[in-house]
């Protein structure tokens, strides 16, 4: 089973996608395994990362940490694992926005796909956290376009690909697909 | 109670017009004055609760804010994510949640 939860800040999205992946893990007792991507840069993120494992706490999760090149923590889960990655929004920021460099937004789209899917292939099931970072109406520099395009891109294929595709609004999860 | 959401000028204060008696007098919009308890510190959830209690038909209207890219000014960005946090406190409260979309309202509960 695959499942997306959209939704934008403050949305419920990450309570809702692992309320999913708890009952998915109290019906097949399979291991559990947070796949986290984001890369702590200050106290914003400290903030976010705390909130998430209170979230987690006492659920039997194991966290993984891959901020960026998915495609490389493969061999860290069995194969009947459930996983929960949270988030996309994050990984396409950290594959797009090297230290040095900013990778094409096609090349960023192609390998977050083809890695999310390759590990989807590898487990049970997977939820996955994306930010909806599409409606605040505001002009942005090329750059900051292009990552939104890419994020878009990414969004719109994992939704295809999803079971059930959910938006969060307010803490309602409202089905997309 | 009924909360209605949705982004800016998508026509939450018409569907609230349209559907609900005497809606008028029943509205509060939820996103000026919640920015204005939260800078001066105070937490808007239980003053939201005993605005219930007086006037159960109260609507709620709040714009959506958080769908977009994340804001570099640090009090943008904390507003956003307590306003959406206090969105979903509001929800679990309400009756009724209506999410309005081009003028269209979605009951979501």
């Amino acid at each position: 089973m695959l499942i997306l939860v959209t939704g934008g800040s403050g949305s419920g999205k990450s309570a809702y996608a692992e309320a999913r992946i708890k009952e998915l893990k109290e019906k097949k007792q399979l291991p559990v395994y947070y796949l986290a991507t984001m890369q702590v840069y200050g106290s914003d993120e400290e903030k976010i990362v705390k909130r998430h494992l209170k979230l987690r706490e006492g659920k039997g999760f194991e966290t993984v940490e891959q901020p960026r090149d998915i495609e490389k923590c493969l061999g860290r889960f069995p194969k009947r694992s459930i996983i929960l990655l949270e988030d996309v929004s994050n990984l396409v920021a950290n594959e797009m926005f090297r230290e040095d460099e900013i990778i094409d937004e096609d090349i960023v789209v192609e390998k977050i796909c083809s890695g999310i899917m390759n590990l989807y292939d590898n487990t049970e099931d997977m939820a996955m956290v994306a930010g909806n970072i599409f409606e605040d109406g505001m002009d942005y520099s090329e750059t900051t376009r292009s990552y939104i395009r890419a994020m878009a891109r990414v969004n719109n294929f994992l939704a295809s690909k999803a079971d059930e595709a959910y938006e969060s609004v307010a803490g309602i999860p409202v089905r997309l697909n | 109670m009924v909360f209605i959401i949705g982004g800016y000028a998508q026509g939450k204060r018409e569907y609230a017009l349209e559907h609900y008696k005497d809606a008028d007098k029943h509205i509060m919009e939820l996103n000026v004055w919640a920015r204005e308890q939260f800078e001066a510190g105070t937490d808007p959830l239980p003053l939201i609760k005993k605005a219930v209690a007086e006037d159960p038909d109260l609507i709620i209207i709040s714009d959506l804010i958080g769908n977009g890219i994340v804001p570099d000014n640090k009090a943008d960005r904390d507003f956003r994510d307590s306003c959406g946090r206090l969105q979903c406190e509001i929800a679990k409260l309400a009756d009724e949640v209506i999410r309005v979309t081009c003028g269209l309202g979605q009951k979501i509960k």
